[in-house]
């Protein structure tokens, strides 16, 4: 879970948004910088960035399930809640553990690595709501109301 | 098999390695392995592997499978035959009361109180052994420390018009085995006289010595530590062709220490060189290169050039490797390692020294430091070993630390002591030193031979 989850943030290897020094602590790179033991945050945050995503899809799609929100606006209003939510919280854990010296000292992680990767779950949870929002199935058990709340043709 | 036919042996690393394997595998043939407690029976595994490895024709022996309890028997109790060399340039070294005298009282209580002296036995020696006294007691040490004069010397006689370093070295080697170590204490200065070439002589000596260690290795597992000392010097000092020199300075002198591998371990390990009073300048231990140990290491993420990963750890390898792209390292690559040598037998400062080291990749430069400030990410680690590259490739970089003479013998290494009474920088340094160390050295470690003491490899990807 962790590779995936590590390989999925750093874009494949292609272009990370942020330090391998912030990688290495993501992964788990412990305070005594021997070893992946410390706290895995690739496996948190991605899990975090998962539930929050299928959170708001379920809240807008089966909670709320009505015709006054079902509209583009309503799409895209649901989609900056899960990409604020989920760089905030990619921002402040990393953040705040940097803040606290909570981590291998042999790594160097700053400010703009930890909103670069804030930047990357941002992109990944929006990347997941529109996934998921895409697909008919279970967007159609819902019900009527929100059939054709999509990316690609929300009720304007 | 690989684990064996790259050494003829399997070390401590290879042994747990193969546990492992052994405990997660399903192979119905590792059973026979596995007690019923599920943990290894190791000495059924030593005994399959030795009949496994005799059959592949690998020349490997019970003594060369690393086994948990193997630790050699570092407890056993072994006499200490103490040496102090005699000759005329000695005197210098004991009139009034000096540095030499106060480290050698040091050193002689630091064994006597120590838990795995037997007895302790006073000589003197030149050319041959001219006084003994067997299990010294606490007030007869006190009573040799304070009759250390030039009257003493004298009284106790032999031949102390020179000194026949080989003939000495023979005599105390000879006499170490199992149950009895030795320490010579002397200023080793060649005695060559005016009748002989000096050069001829040394090298004569020096063959004469290395003999004596190359036989006296096949019979014994035998270890020695070198360190250097100063001391204040007040009396003649003879120069190559005996020609006294009335000398009023610091000289170095040296006490050796011979020992199977074990006792010169214990020795090292209870710290008795470390604890004399005024210190000593420097150490050499030769020890047989077969005794070579794991070392612990980690990488380290900083400081480095360039960018890595270390997914497996840092004991794993180094992945995602790339060079630098800043402005004043453009196209290097570097990575740092730290290593704790303080389980080697040899001083801390010979691995400061680069000349000690080979490396498999000679593109590679290294630079050592010592670890001087607490850091707790460094704990039990002595030494900042930095790599720096500037062809970057996939390779399994290999650095090993090699036996040789550090350099501060050369730098302590008088070829022509002549002019010892004008020359301050020659009364520090002592004639023929190398030629003995050379000779002694080439013994444990022959120039035909890798003479690798320690290795760390590290794989290095792309």
């Amino acid at each position: 879970m962790r590779d995936f989850f590590a390989s999925l943030y750093e874009w494949f290897g292609l272009s990370p948004f942020y330090s391998t020094d912030l990688g290495e602590h993501l992964r788990g790179y412990d305070i005594t910088c021997s070893d992946y033991t410390g706290t895995p945050w690739y496996v948190y945050i991605g899990w975090i960035m998962i539930g929050l995503t299928i959170f708001f899809y379920i809240l807008q799609y089966y909670i709320i399930n009505s015709p006054g929100f079902n509209k583009r606006v309503h799409w895209w209003l649901t989609a900056l809640v899960i990409i604020l939510l989920n760089f905030f919280i990619a921002f402040i854990l990393p953040w705040n553990e940097w803040q606290a010296g909570d981590f291998c000292k042999q790594l160097r992680i700053t400010l703009a690595d930890c909103l670069g990767f804030a930047a990357s779950n941002a992109i990944w949870s929006f990347i997941l709501f529109l996934l998921i929002t895409s697909f008919n199935i279970p967007r159609r058990w819902a019900g009527h109301n929100t059939t054709d709340t999509t990316f690609w043709k929300p009720k304007s | 098999m690989s684990f064996a036919s790259n050494d003829n042996k399997i070390d401590e690393k290879e042994y747990n390695s193969l546990v492992e394997e052994i405990k997660a595998s399903n192979d119905s043939s590792f059973k026979q392995f596995v007690k019923e407690n599920k943990e290894i029976d190791n000495s059924k595994l030593a005994e399959y592997l030795l009949k496994f490895f005799t059959a592949k024709k690998i020349s490997l022996t019970a003594k060369d499978i690393w086994q948990p309890n193997q630790a050699p028997n570092v407890n056993a109790k072994f006499n200490v035959d103490v040496y102090i060399e005699n000759s005329a340039s000695m005197d210098g070294y004991v009139r009034g009361v000096t540095e030499f005298e106060t480290a050698v009282y040091n050193l002689l209580g630091n064994f006597k109180t120590s838990d795995f002296c037997d007895n302790l036995n006073l000589n003197y020696i030149n050319k041959n052994i001219t006084y003994t006294k067997k299990n010294a007691l606490r007030e007869d040490i006190q009573d040799f420390i304070e009759r250390l004069e030039p009257s003493t010397f004298q009284q106790r006689g032999g031949d102390r018009g020179v000194s026949d370093l080989q003939k000495i070295l023979h005599t105390v080697v000879e006499k170490v085995d199992d149950k009895n170590a030795a320490i010579l204490i002397s200023d080793f200065v060649f005695s060559p006289g005016k009748n002989n070439n000096a050069q001829d002589y040394l090298n004569n000596q020096q063959v004469g010595i290395n003999i004596d260690f190359v036989e006296k290795m096949k019979k014994l597992d035998l270890s020695a530590i070198v360190i250097q000392l100063q001391s204040n010097f007040d009396g003649t000092y003879y120069d190559k062709t005996n020609k006294p020199v009335s000398l009023h300075c610091k000289r170095p002198y040296y006490i050796w220490i011979f020992g199977n591998s074990a006792q010169v371990k214990t020795i090292l390990d209870k710290k008795i060189l470390d604890t004399i009073k005024g210190g000593y300048l420097h150490r050499i231990v030769f020890s047989p290169t077969k005794e070579m140990a794991s070392l612990e290491y980690k990488i380290l993420r900083r400081p480095r050039i360039g960018d890595f990963k270390l997914e497996d750890g840092a004991k794993g390898a180094i992945t995602d490797a790339s060079v630098s792209q800043e402005t004043a390292t453009k196209g290097l690559f570097g990575f740092s390692l730290a290593v704790n040598f303080s389980n080697s037998m040899q001083d801390s400062n010979y691995f400061l020294d680069t000349v000690n080291y080979r490396l498999s990749n000679s593109k590679y430069s290294l630079t050592v430091e010592p670890i001087t400030e607490p850091d707790e990410t460094l704990r039990g680690l002595t030494h900042i070993l930095k790599l720096q590259t500037n062809e970057l490739r996939d390779e399994n970089l290999k650095i090993d630390v090699v036996g040789k003479i550090p350099t501060w013998v050369e730098n302590s290494t008088s070829i022509d002591d002549a002019a010892i009474a004008i020359n301050e920088d020659e009364k520090q340094r002592t004639f023929g030193l190398k030629h003995l160390i050379e000779g002694v050295s080439d013994a444990f470690y022959p120039q035909s031979s890798e003479n690798i003491i320690n290795t760390i490899s590290i794989s290095i990807k792309k």
